[in-house]
Formats: C-alpha cells, structure tokens, sequence
C-alpha cells in the first residue's frame, strides 16, 4: 500500500510524492513519523466510514410518522409526541462511544510522543562541523553564500547551491524584502525567511542528486518563479566546484567577449549585479561571476542557453512579469558581445 | 381558527409588520428580514468566490497557462480567500443564526432589532468595497492573510490592501454586532421552561460560536488597523527596521484566524445536531458531552493559532506546546463524531436530502480533521506547509465541516423560510455531483502537495510533473459547478413550483416547526412554553402559552439566564432608518481612512450625530414614565 | 391545532429591570469583552515591540509627561463619584441627582480629554518616530476615544434627562451608561500601570 500509491501516481506521469522519496536522514525521519499518520488516519478514517455504512444499512425506513424517541423523564405525559429510548441500547452506545474516545486519546498521546521524539532525533542530526550557508531571500531569487573558517574562502552564489554528500549543512536563513520559505521536500523540512530575524535549518544529502526547491510562503507577483537548485554531490567534487566559484571571472581574452564586458560595466547591468575581478560590485541583482555554470536563469525560471539569455535580457518582463531587471534595449552587436561575455563566466 | 385569534393575528400584524415601500424595505429590523438578506447576500458572494476559484482552477489546470498573469492571479486568489472567509462562511452563519434562533427559542425578535440592521448594513457596504476595488483593479492582492511585510507600505504601494483592510474592519463589527446580539437573545429571550440545559443543540452551538467572535475578531479588527496605520500615517507596528515586527503580525492574525475556522464550522455542528435527531428520529445521543464538546472546542480553539506559524522558526519548546493543542482539539471533535454516530447507529433513519448532506459530512470532515492532525504535528506541518497540501486539508475541514452541513440546513429549513420544499430529484443531482466533484477536486490536492507544489502559485513549470492532477482536479471543479447551477435551478424552481410545505414537513422538534411556513412578522401567535429538550417532541398535549405579553407593543418576554423563568417584559424599537445611517457613517469614517486621517474627524463627527439620532426619544413615548419628570 | 388549555400569564411581570435581569446590560458586557479583549491585544504586542528594544524605552516620556499622567489617573477616579451618584439617583429614579452626576462625570471626562490633548504635545515622540511610539499612541489613543465617547454619552443622556418626557427606560440607560464609564476607568488603570509605571520607563 505504501508503495503502490506513488508507483501508481509515477505511472500517470506525475512527480514521485517527493515528501516521501528521502535523501537524507533529515526526511528519513519524518518519513516514519509520515508513515505512522497514514497509517492511523486510514484506520480511523475506514472506521468511521464503515460505522456510518453500518448504520445506514442498518436500520433504515424512518418517516415523518415514526413517533421519536427522548429520554424517558421528558416523554410527556398521555402525549403521543415521544417514547422512551431503549435505556440498554443507550448503555451500550455510551460504552462504544467512551471505549473510542479512550481509544482517541491513546492516539493522540502516540503522535504527540512520536512528533516530539522526531524532532528531538532532527535535533541530535545537529552537528557542530556541519558547512554553515547563509540563505538570503530577495524578491524573486536565492542567494547563497557559503561560509567558511577562512572568510576569504566565504563564496556568493544565486539559485544555484551545490552540497557535500553525507556532510550535514546548515543553513542561515533571512531575507532582504519579505518572508519567503525555503523546502526542499526530499531534504529537508520547511522554514520561513524573515526580515530582521535569523532562522536555521539542517539538511544533509545521502546520494549525490539534483533536487529542486522554490519558494513556499507567498512573497508577491513572481512568488511562482522563484526556484532554485540544490546539487549534491561527492565532497572531492563540491571541493571543486567551491574552489571555481571562489574564483574571480576570468578577464576575456577574446575581443567580442572584451566588448561584451564593456557592454556590462557600462550599461544598466552593473548598477544590480556583480562580477568580482571586475568593477561590477552591486548586489541588488544576483551575482553573476560564474552565472554560465548554473543550469538555469532567472530562479528557476529558464534553462540557461544563449537563446533564453538573450530573450531574458531583452524582454525580462515578459518571461518573469513584474521582476526587478528593467527591459533592455541593445544594439544586435552589443547584445551578441554581452551574450558571448556571459557565456564565458563559468 | 376562532374569532379572538383572528383578532389577535390582526394585531400583532398591525404591530410588528414591516412598513411599505422602499423606506419600509430600508428601515426593516425584523430578525427574519434582516437574516434572510444575510443568508442571500452571502450566497451571492459564495458564488463570485466560485467564480474566482474557477478561474484560478482554468489557470492551474495546465503548466504554464496564460488564462491570467500573475497580478490578477494574486488579486482572484486574495478575493476568494476573502469573499468565501469574510464575506460568505462568517456571515451566512451569522445570516442562519439570526433567522433560526429567536425562532428555536420562542420569542418574537432579535434582542437588539436596530444592531442587526446595523450589521448588515456594514456588512454590505465592506462586500461592496471588496468588489468594487476588485473591478475598479485595486482589488488587494497580498492574500487574505495580508502577510507583512508583502502587505505593508513598502511592498504593497497603492490602495489594494487598505481596501482588503477596511473590508475587514466592516465585516468584523458586523461580525460583532450579530454576536452579541445572538447571546443576548439566547441569554434572555428563551421560551419560559427553557433552561439553558433544555437549548437545542443548534442554539447551544450558535452561543459558543458568537462568544469565539467576541473574543476572536476584536484580534483582527487590531491587526487591520495597525496595518491600515503602518500604511496611512507611517507608524512602524510590523516594521522591523524601527522595532516593529514582522511576526506580530501573524500572530494577531491567527489569533483570530484560527478560531475563525470554528466560528465557521461550529454553526455547522448545529445545523448537523438538527437534522440528526430529526431524520433518524431519536434525540442526539449524549446532548451533555455534545455540549461539552462545542465548548471545550470554542475554549481550545484560541490556544493553537500558533500551528499555522510552524515554519517561522519558533523555539521548539512553543512548537511542542502548540502541538499539544492542536492535537488536544480532536477529542472534543472526536467525541461529538461518535456521538452523532451513535445517533445514527440507534435511529431509524429517514433517508432524505438533509441527512444525505449529513452523512457526506462524515467521510469529507473526518479526512479533513485526519490531515488536521498530521498538519497539527510541527514536524509533519514543516514539510506540507503551504503546498497545495495544505489546500486540500483546509478544504475537506471548511466545506466538509461547514458547506455539507450548511446544504443540508439549506434543504431541511428551506421549507420553513419560504413555505416550499425543496425538489428531491434534482436535489439528489446536485448532491451526488457535489460529492464527486469536491472529491476530484480537492483528494489530488493531497498528493500535489506531496509532490512539492505551493500554494498560492499563478503557474507552475512543465517539467515538474503536476499536470496530470491538477487537470482532474479542474475537471472536479466543473462538476462541482454544475452541482451549485443545479441547486440554483432547484431553489427557483421549487420558489415557485415547490410542493407547499406545510408548518412541520418533518415531524421535527425544534419550535420553528410550530409556527406557519414563512414565520409571520411576530413569529408566534402565542409565545410558547417548553417542558424538555426536542421541544416540541416533549410538550405535553395541554402545554400552556405565555399570554399577558402585549400585541399593540412590540414587546417580549425576558426570561431568566439559566431556568428561563419569566422575568420582565421589555419593548423592542420598531422599523427604523437609523442604522443605516449609522452604518453609511461607519462607511465614511473607514472608506475616508484609506485616503486620509480626516476620515476620523469628518467620519466621527456623521457617527456622533447619527448615534445620537438613533438613541434620541421621540415619540410615540412610553406611558410607563419615571417617577419624576422635567418641568 | 387544537386551542391552548392552559396559559402562563405574565402580564403582572414589570416592564423593566436593572443589572443583569436587562438584556442590555448583558450587551453592555458583551460590548465591554469585545473591547477588553482588543485592549489586552494591545498589551500583547506592546510587550511584543517592548522586547524588539535593546534600550527601552527608545525615547524617555519627559518627567512633566509622568506627573500629568498621575494627574489624569486621579481625575479619572474622580469620576468614578458622581458617576456612581448618577447611578444611585437612577436607580431611584431622582431625576436631580442624575442630572448633577452626569453633567459632573462629563466634566470631568472632557478635563481628562484635554489633559491628554496637553500630554501629547508635551511627549516629546509621534507614533510615527518607532514602533514604540505607534503602540503607545494607538493604545492611549484608543482610551482617549473611549473617554470622549464616555463624555458625549452622558451629555446625550443629560439631554434626555431635560428634554423629557423621561421613560422607566431610560434610567435603566443611565445605569446601563454609569456602568460603561466605570469599564473606562477601569480599562485605564491597567493602561496606566503598563505604560506610565513600568520601571524601565519611570527610570528613562
């Protein structure tokens, strides 16, 4: 029955029940505590039903002519608006109806128990060498910026974060607008971003995989496109992929992508985004040093390919309606330059 | 019918009845008049929030879809959020309320005739504001919670939230106004021999849900005016940046959101009380525990707001306490399931329309309640939260718990308030489709939410796999439509050509049933007396009237607060034009505010002087005078 | 329907009450819940803010301030006299005494109104300085509302009092009227206690 439910739901075509499917110890354990609602809530709920199935095939063929039953002490007198309830059929009801709620409370003594017991077991996955990542919320795109002991080696990214198999990380969340909430449903639980409050949340991949989160609190027009991606890989590759984006963009050599450069520092686009090793340092925007290694644009929104960068920066607005990013209008050079400029920034 | 009744009939029509024409229309106070134009006026809303749903259902219904950009998707989702919260389930409740309970109860109006005008009036012109804001593309767009900081100055420029804001503000005092005026009614209105222990269930259910709003909505009505402030004259309550909070905000929020969802559903558990003990033709099993349980429920309701804030990053000491609420409601409820179970289990039922809806509840509710208690649980809450998950719960809890039951009443009271019954056949039609639509529609929810998606998304990728659900789902709605177009075509159908009903077509207990179908503008020829529960199953064959209460007054008994014994009688104010007056300048000091604070000064100055005139004496005066008087 | 035998007559009932055998008095105490609740919300998150302050208060209530709020406190419970006085006459139906009482409890409710119109000159901070000045105009705001609303009631009902004829009613509304007055003295106090009296605030 466990399985069956999401086999047959991958068969139609839909996502697994993601929630279910965990990588990691974090999920693993709210799958338990998961499994033993399901279970309980299916007892209860068949048993209501078939209670009232019970009763309906029971004794049917009431009518409005059928004198009701009340209390015998409030049967009135010589009238022949009642009769007297059957004392011992109500002595047997009252026990049914005690013997459930006894029965109820159990239940609801085991779930407490066993909620409180899941988030202590989250709280021990706690550990004190986990890899610390602040999580910033911006109105509509992550930005992620992976802390380390050395905070020269400390490294900002956007919608795109890669983490260490079988090392727990925690993360730091706040935003710089409104609240937003962060879910990865195969990783992690949920937690809101806040303005002016600090919030954490563990995660920890089991198998490397690729994995896709969003926001989950309401934030505004573009609330729908504001992906991200969670890349977990082993940590020899993490360590790679941390030492590339620590690296500043590489100054073009060639001279259309020279240009394309040109084109960014002096247009619009540094006044919101950054590309460190170059004069570009704004922060509204996302950082875009190693924009060309991420596999999407715009959070989620776009594969990254030269077409839909050039459809994203012409015409944003049409893609994303109500984003930050201001349509452009470029000259077809400055645009090839800028486009081959950016594809250069792995 | 002999000549003194006749007579008696001609004068107390000549005392209570409604004054003609258009003024006689706007001053009406009756409870029935009044609650009638609730009941209809929130239907309507009920179906343009309908409407929104079926057009949010269209968009969702394929990735990428462009039914609707994302700035009128936010607007129809805040809109039916609001309509189906504020404008539809609190006041089609109130609306049932008001009509049923003088009536229940046996006395001849409302306690507070010219508060209930009132209310509705305010109720009216905050439903009309929403929507005109919503046509005129200021329709607010931050959700019906209005999370700060998305719905403050900075996030939410222009007017579409104070709109959404001084909406609620109308529909909170109506809110009020109806509350108090039910338990005063229910305190000191009941029929003599009515003690509070002989109050059918219905009655029992509408006090616990008026003293939630007392003590629920005064939270909002805060909430809404610190927002409405943060927005207008720039003080900082949910601005983190100069000490205000962000998280205040939910707080105050859910401190009325989440006894707003009993305030919707405990009437609900009423209506159901009704029609079990009429249709398996027994009284509810266990009345005390029932009772006990929709009070332990209105008491618990306010200590579990926080379960809708798991995700903010509470410590987890809170998070564990208000688990324990959460969880902690489900024995009341549990309780009252097994009761009303035992009730059917021991009845001999009457399969009709109204017990259709009643049973349907039990399956729709009970899966609702069950994902109650999974999203009760912090460490379950912290994943679904705000996916469509979420969506799927709190449907199967508002229409399973609330709208079932409330179609039930539909059908079961139609009778009484328009002397037609409804069509069985077509009622059927509209049942079964209702049924399957809602599950089709919302049961995938569960499984979307599973799979990862938000709530509150315009549109969603193609590659993420959510089509196949989201289409049936739509397809549910559909049907779903069609169920409520059939009911529509049953309700005009059945105005008109409906099998004439009849005082009583159910045999059933409660007092309305003993009056004509419509109740006349009195309501009762004679005030009744009453010797046990299910009134009218237990009134002895010579059960004596009130008699002695005046007809060429509006006047009515007032009965002690816990034996009903009688106390005094007391004239209720007749038709007047006050309240609406009252009601347009309470329009003005708010619809001002969201332009400037002189609202308060132009807005206080018309309240100070309409208030005035609704409480200055004129005549005709009293004969029973002070003792002493001006010379 | 056959005819009612028997009959409970209840003509020789009064046709009024004081307390609570009125009905409106228990709409005066629903209405006195609705607000106390919506004032111990304001408490709530004025603790809320309080602790979002690592120096509280964020701006010092000037010292003239706290006198004047003492001065407010007891003019307050002045009132509470002839109110009462007010109430006694009512319940006796002497039309002087009620007369005298309101027109004394007015009085000295709209001295409280410009006591406060003074104090907030003199604060030194607008509700739009930091979130502490918007809950503490909001909350004292909202009393000062109720005082003159409390005021011009009793000015309303004097008016009756002198324009007659005077209704059995209305000294029930008189009563009912004393009773809300008290509620806003009462909601005071703990306005005063909170707000005027908390050390840290005493101390800045």
């Amino acid at each position: 029955m466990r399985r069956l439910l999401p086999l047959l739901l991958a068969c139609t075509g839909c996502g697994g029940l993601r929630m279910l499917d965990a990588r990691g110890p974090h999920v693993a354990r709210l799958r338990s505590l998961w499994d033993l609602l399901f279970l309980i809530s299916a007892v209860v709920l068949a048993g209501v039903v078939l209670m009232m199935l019970g009763a309906l095939l029971r004794r049917r063929g009431g009518s409005r002519a059928q004198v009701p039953e009340v209390e015998a002490h409030s049967v009135p007198p010589g009238g022949e608006g009642a009769r007297p309830v059957d004392p011992a059929r109500e002595r047997r009801m009252g026990s049914a109806v005690g013997t459930a709620a006894v029965l109820t409370v159990v239940l609801l003594f085991v779930i407490t128990v066993a909620n409180a017991s899941t988030g202590a077991a989250l709280a021990r996955l706690r550990s004190p060498d986990a890899l610390e990542i602040q999580v910033v919320g911006h109105q509509w795109w992550w930005e992620f910026r992976v802390q380390d002991a050395d905070p020269s080696r400390n490294l900002v990214t956007a919608n795109e974060l890669h983490v260490p198999v079988g090392r727990p990380v925690v993360l730091k969340l706040n935003s710089r607008d409104v609240i937003h909430s962060f879910w990865v449903p195969e990783l992690t639980n949920k937690r809101d971003l806040i303005p002016g409050q600090q919030n954490t949340l563990e995660l920890q991949a089991d198998r490397p995989g690729v994995f896709k989160g969003q926001c989950y609190e309401f934030c505004g027009l573009q609330h729908a496109k504001m992906g991200f991606v969670i890349v977990a890989e082993a940590p020899e590759q993490f360590e790679a992929w941390r030492n590339q984006q620590l690296q500043p963009a590489p100054q073009p050599t060639d001279p259309v992508a020279q240009r394309g450069q040109q084109v960014f520092l002096q247009g619009p686009c540094a006044l919101c985004h950054a590309i460190s090793g170059t004069d570009a340092a704004a922060s509204t925007g996302p950082n875009l040093t190693h924009v060309a290694s991420r596999s999407t644009l715009a959070a989620g929104t776009l594969p990254f390919d030269r077409g839909h960068l050039a459809g994203w920066i012409l015409n944003s607005q049409s893609l994303k309606p109500g984003n930050n990013m201001p349509a452009l209008t470029l000259p077809p050079d400055d645009l090839q330059a800028l486009l081959v400029y950016l594809e250069s920034l792995k | 019918m002999r000549d003194d009744e006749a007579w008696e009939r001609l004068h107390l029509e000549r005392t209570w009845g409604p004054k003609k024409g258009l003024i006689g229309w706007l001053s009406e106070v009756h409870h029935t008049a009044i609650a009638k134009r609730y009941i209809i006026t929130a239907f309507v809303f009920f179906l343009l929030g309908g409407v929104e749903a079926l057009l949010m259902r269209w968009q969702l219904s394929g990735p990428e879809k462009q039914v609707m950009g994302p700035d009128l998707y936010n607007q129809v989702f805040t809109m039916h959020g609001s309509t189906m919260m504020f404008l539809f389930a609190v006041p089609m409740m109130e609306g049932v309320g008001l009509y049923l309970v003088p009536l229940m109860i046996g006395t001849r109006n409302a306690a507070f005739p010219r508060l209930n005008a009132f209310g509705y009036w305010t109720y009216l012109i905050g439903g009309v504001l929403l929507y005109a804001g919503f046509l005129l593309n200021v329709g607010p767009d931050a959700g019906w919670f209005s999370y700060v900081p998305l719905a403050g100055p900075q996030y939410s420029p222009g007017k579409r939230v104070d709109i959404w804001a001084q909406m609620i503000t109308f529909t909170e005092l109506a809110g009020l106004a109806g509350a108090v005026n039910l338990i005063v009614t229910v305190f000191k209105h009941r029929a003599p021999g009515m003690s509070l222990n002989r109050m059918p269930l219905f009655v029992w259910a509408m006090l616990v849900k008026s003293f939630m709003v007392v003590f629920a909505m005064p939270a909002v009505m805060v909430a809404s005016t610190c927002l409405a402030m943060d927005r207008l004259i720039g003080t900082h309550f949910f601005n983190p940046a100069e000490g205000g909070d962000a998280l205040l905000w939910q707080h105050l929020f859910w401190f009325f959101g989440h006894p707003e969802v009993y305030i919707i559903f405990i009437p609900a558990l009423g209506m159901l009380s009704s029609i079990l003990a009429v249709f398996t033709r027994r009284q509810v099993f266990g009345y005390l525990p029932v009772v006990l349980s929709m009070v332990s429920i209105g008491f618990i309701g306010f200590g579990l707001w926080v379960h809708h804030m798991f995700a903010t990053g509470l410590p987890q000491l809170g998070q564990s306490f208000f688990t324990a609420a959460s969880l902690m409601v489900a024995l009341p409820s549990g309780v009252q399931i097994f009761c009303w179970l035992a009730t059917l289990w021991g009845g001999r039922l009457w399969m009709r329309l109204p017990l259709y809806w009643v049973l349907a509840f039990f399956a729709v509710f009970v899966t609702g309640g069950l994902t109650g208690v999974m999203l009760g649980t912090y460490s379950v809450d912290q994943q679904v939260h705000d996916t469509h998950f979420v969506v799927a719960h709190f449907h199967y809890v508002l229409i399973g718990g609330a709208v079932f039951p409330l179609f039930g009443g539909l059908y079961y009271w139609f009778p009484k308030m328009t002397g037609r019954m409804l069509g069985e056949r077509l009622g059927k039609w509209n049942f079964w489709t209702f049924f399957i639509g809602f599950n089709l529609t919302f049961f995938p929810l569960h499984f979307l939410g599973m799979m990862g998606m938000p709530r509150r998304v315009y549109t969603y990728g193609v590659d993420r796999g959510w089509q196949p659900l989201n289409l049936l789902a739509t397809a549910g709605a559909v049907i779903m439509a069609v169920s409520i177009t059939l009911l529509l075509v049953n309700i005009f159908w059945s105005l008109k050509r409906g099998e004439v009903a009849g005082d009583d077509p159910w045999g059933a207990d409660t007092l309305e049933w003993s009056t004509t179908s419509p109740p006349p503008s009195y309501n009762f020829l004679h005030l009744p007396t009453v010797r046990g529960r299910y009134a009218r199953w237990t009134a002895a064959e010579d059960q004596p009237v009130v008699t002695g209460v005046r007809s060429d007054r509006k006047e009515v008994l007032v009965t002690r607060l816990l034996d009903a014994a009688p106390d005094h009688r007391a004239e209720l104010p007749g038709p007047t034009l006050w309240p609406l007056w009252v009601a347009l300048a309470t329009g003005v000091f708010f619809i001002m505010c969201i332009f400037t604070p002189w609202g308060v000064v132009v807005g206080g100055v018309l309240l100070f002087i309409t208030l005035t005139g609704w409480f200055w004496p004129r005549p005709p005066y009293k004969e029973e005078l002070a003792p002493e008087q001006p010379s | 329907m056959s005819p009612p035998r028997r009959t409970l007559d209840v003509s020789h009932l009064p046709t009024f009450a004081f307390g609570h055998r009125d009905p409106l008095w228990w709409g005066v105490t629903g209405l006195m819940a609705i607000e106390s609740t919506a004032f111990a919300l304001m408490f709530a998150s004025y603790f809320y803010i309080r602790g979002n302050f690592p120096h509280f208060p964020p701006t010092a209530l000037p010292f003239y301030v706290k006198v004047l709020a003492a001065v407010i406190t007891g003019v307050m419970l002045l009132s509470v006299v002839p109110i009462h006085y007010a109430n006694r006459a009512a319940l006796k139906g002497r039309l002087r005494g009620m007369r005298w009482g309101l027109a004394l409890g007015s009085l000295l409710g709209f001295v409280v109104v410009a006591l406060r119109i003074v104090e907030f000159l003199w604060i030194g901070f607008r509700w739009d300085t930091h979130a502490y000045g918007s809950i503490f105009w909001f909350i004292v705001g909202m009393h000062t509302v109720h005082t003159i609303s409390g005021s011009l009631e009793d000015l309303l009902l004097l008016g009756v009092l002198f324009k007659g004829p005077v209704e059995e009613k209305h000294l029930v509304d008189v009563h009912t009227n004393g009773r809300y007055w008290f509620f806003v003295v009462a909601s005071w106090l703990p306005i005063y206690v909170i707000l005027y009296l908390d050390p840290a605030v005493l101390a800045s």
